[in-house]
């Protein structure tokens, strides 16, 4: 079997078990933040499911509208939303470390087109996790302490740019790669921001 | 050629007439329901535009251009409602609702202008499946803006990726549904099931809150 299709399967898996288990919390604790993690893990694994699906189909990538695409983009939005979340009454303002790492991501989100040709996906990908980027290190920089969930997502973000950047330098995706060994890690690394909030919503909100 | 402008006015004219007489609720509802019908009406020619723009036939459209540009078109009476008349939270996810089930009638109604009424079991299928549908990315957008996403520093991030969640969530019927055998039946399978199950979710919710509240 293509391994692509193992690789993607076990994303979609992965994913669906992380979206099933923060609905779980979500009812449990009644805590918002857990609503917004099962819409950043779904969103990611419909994204890939669409793919898979399409590959299966259709014997092809999708090759106008890149639905997939919108899908990461709204999962990373969703990350976005959970780190303003989570920092719930803290304000931020300009800080010169936070915006260069922020412009550093940017910059390497754009130079390494992303999405391909498309300048409107990459660029919404870019600004998103050039936010999450800016937030994570200002928090990390100037926050009480250093949070594990504002330290996480900029492991996913980082991680996804690494993926799509190795994805340049490997053209088959029949047998497995290093390329796929990153995709591993990032899928387990964004499940990860379950067990990682759980542990942090219980050191830090005890009532 | 389908005369969808046609079949537009002589579904919507009733109704916005009747709009007149209708007072509250009722009035607002069946306003939204030929609203998401007309925003249907105008996302068959967006989606005409971008279909004839990348050169794409009827089968890649479906799949890869409607669903974006549905859900957006979709959005944006909502969007003007909740910004200009400011209204109370449990009206919004009312609102998208009703917005839904307009566009998703008036889909139908096109499928069977176009396709004809003979076959009753497909169209069944069909009227559960797309009104679920429908019906499913309403409820997530509405519910989602106004539970979730209810701040403002939220509303902006929240709401774009409500709307790429709904788009995918959308993009994934319709490719189950472009295909053949057993992708096309889980395709009108899972919104029915996925509909009743959320239905099922809210009903028993409810009755828990209704025993604790009796309890103390």
């Amino acid at each position: 079997m293509n391994f692509e299709l193992i690789d993607n399967f076990m994303q979609v898996g992965v994913m669906l078990v992380a979206a099933v288990a923060d609905i779980i919390f979500w009812f449990r604790q009644k805590d918002r933040i857990y609503i917004i993690l099962a819409l950043e893990h779904g969103c990611f694994m419909m994204g890939t499911l669409y793919y898979v699906l399409y590959l299966f189909i259709r014997g092809d990538v999708p090759q106008i509208f890149y639905v997939a695409e919108i899908s990461w983009i709204s999962s990373y939005l969703f990350l976005h939303t959970y780190q303003i979340v989570r920092r719930d009454g803290e304000k931020s303002r300009f800080a010169p470390v936070p915006a260069v790492c922020a412009a550093v991501i940017f910059i390497v989100a754009m130079r390494s087109e992303i999405f391909g040709p498309a300048i409107l996906s990459t660029g919404a990908f870019a600004v998103t996790v050039g936010a999450i980027t800016y937030i994570a290190v200002f928090h990390m920089q100037y926050g009480d302490d250093i949070r594990l969930t504002d330290v996480w997502p900029l492991i996913c973000v980082i991680l996804q740019l690494v993926l799509y950047i190795s994805s340049h330098f490997f053209n088959d995706y029949t047998k497995f790669n290093l390329y796929f060994l990153i995709d591993f890690v990032l899928t387990f690394s964004v499940a990860g921001l379950l067990p990682c909030t759980v542990s942090e919503v219980k050191k830090h909100d005890v009532h | 050629m389908m005369y969808i402008e046609n079949i537009f006015i002589c579904i919507a004219v009733p109704m916005l007439l009747s709009l007149l007489f209708i007072p509250g609720e009722a009035r607002k509802y069946t306003f939204f329901v030929t609203t998401g019908m007309g925003m249907c009406m105008l996302s068959a020619y967006v989606n005409s535009f971008f279909m004839n723009y990348y050169g794409a036939d009827a089968v890649q459209a479906a799949i890869e251009i409607t669903p974006v540009c549905e859900e957006v078109m979709k959005l944006f009476p909502l969007l003007f409602y909740i910004l200009i008349f400011e209204p109370k939270k449990e009206e919004i996810p009312r609102t998208a609702i009703a917005l839904a089930v307009g566009f998703a009638t008036f889909e139908n109604i096109c499928y069977l202008t176009e396709n004809g009424a003979a076959d009753f079991e497909i169209l069944v299928v069909r009227g559960f499946a797309s009104g679920a549908l429908h019906i499913l990315c309403g409820i997530l957008m509405g519910f989602g803006i106004t539970y979730i996403f209810r701040r403002r520093t939220l509303a902006i991030t929240g709401m774009v990726g409500l709307l790429g969640a709904c788009s995918v969530f959308h993009a994934i019927y319709n490719l189950l549904v472009s295909a053949e055998g057993n992708w096309r039946a889980f395709g009108y399978l899972f919104p029915t099931v996925m509909i009743l199950g959320l239905f099922a979710g809210w009903k028993s919710i409810i009755k828990l809150k209704e025993e604790k509240n009796s309890f103390t």
